[in-house]
């Protein structure tokens, strides 16, 4: 999708996209998004829906829902690549894997997506602190 | 892939902005300094390598999987009798 017509998207859906500055690992060309809520009103679950491709979505939520103690250090590479300011300027996004039961949903605490809150910018980061797991339990 | 031998203190330029420094060189270990702007992102291979087949892994859950999950959300943390 061009960058003329996600503009005209955006104009008439009036659904403020998040572009993900460079791509996401494993999809460099994915760069345009929505976040609409997913699973029901209560949800707190939202679908992170790929404008270049209808056919890609991701399921995220903020780590807090699940992970209170989860306090990631943002690298001065995300900080600086998004002009973040204050900690509180940016939203925090962790992607979802799920399994053949919902009890096998796993959090990727190892790549937060980082999203200034004004300007909608964002980043997967790589958490320098490998503790952290890619596949980490939610339930 | 470009390969070049450098000794301890020796470096390599990637671009005109990034400087990669062989600090020490011990055994089988080589401390590595690079120096790039704070925009450029340097990963350990192996992290961001996670990082893409976890992406790969959770690309476009089922509607029905996301409509578990909530239901197994909900039956657990049931809200609360609004007054």
């Amino acid at each position: 999708m061009s960058v003329v017509e996600v503009n005209e998207l955006q104009n008439e859906a009036d659904i403020p996209i998040i572009k993900v500055v460079d791509g996401l690992p494993a999809f460099p060309w994915a760069r345009h998004f929505t976040l609409v809520r997913w699973g029901g009103d209560d949800s707190p679950f939202s679908k992170f829906q790929s404008l270049d491709d209808p056919e890609l979505a991701f399921l995220v939520v903020e780590p807090s829902v699940f992970f209170p103690d989860y306090e990631p250090e943002i690298d001065d590479h995300a900080v600086e690549r998004l002009g973040l300011e204050r900690s509180d300027q940016a939203l925090l996004l962790v992607i979802l894997t799920t399994g053949d039961r919902p009890e096998d949903t796993t959090a990727n605490l190892l790549g937060p997506i980082v999203v200034h809150r004004e300007t909608l910018e964002a980043v997967q980061v790589v958490l320098a602190d490998s503790t952290h797991s890619t596949r980490v339990p939610i339930v | 892939m470009l390969v070049l031998t450098r000794s301890a203190n020796q470096s390599i330029m990637i671009g005109h902005d990034i400087v990669l420094t062989i600090l020490e060189v011990r055994g089988d270990q080589v401390r590595i300094g690079i120096n790039a702007p704070r925009e450029v992102g340097i990963y350990r291979e192996e992290l961001f390598a996670a990082i893409q087949q976890a992406n790969r892994s959770a690309a476009s859950p089922s509607d029905e999987s996301v409509r578990s999950l909530s239901a197994l959300r909900r039956d657990k943390d049931p809200q609360p009798e609004q007054d």
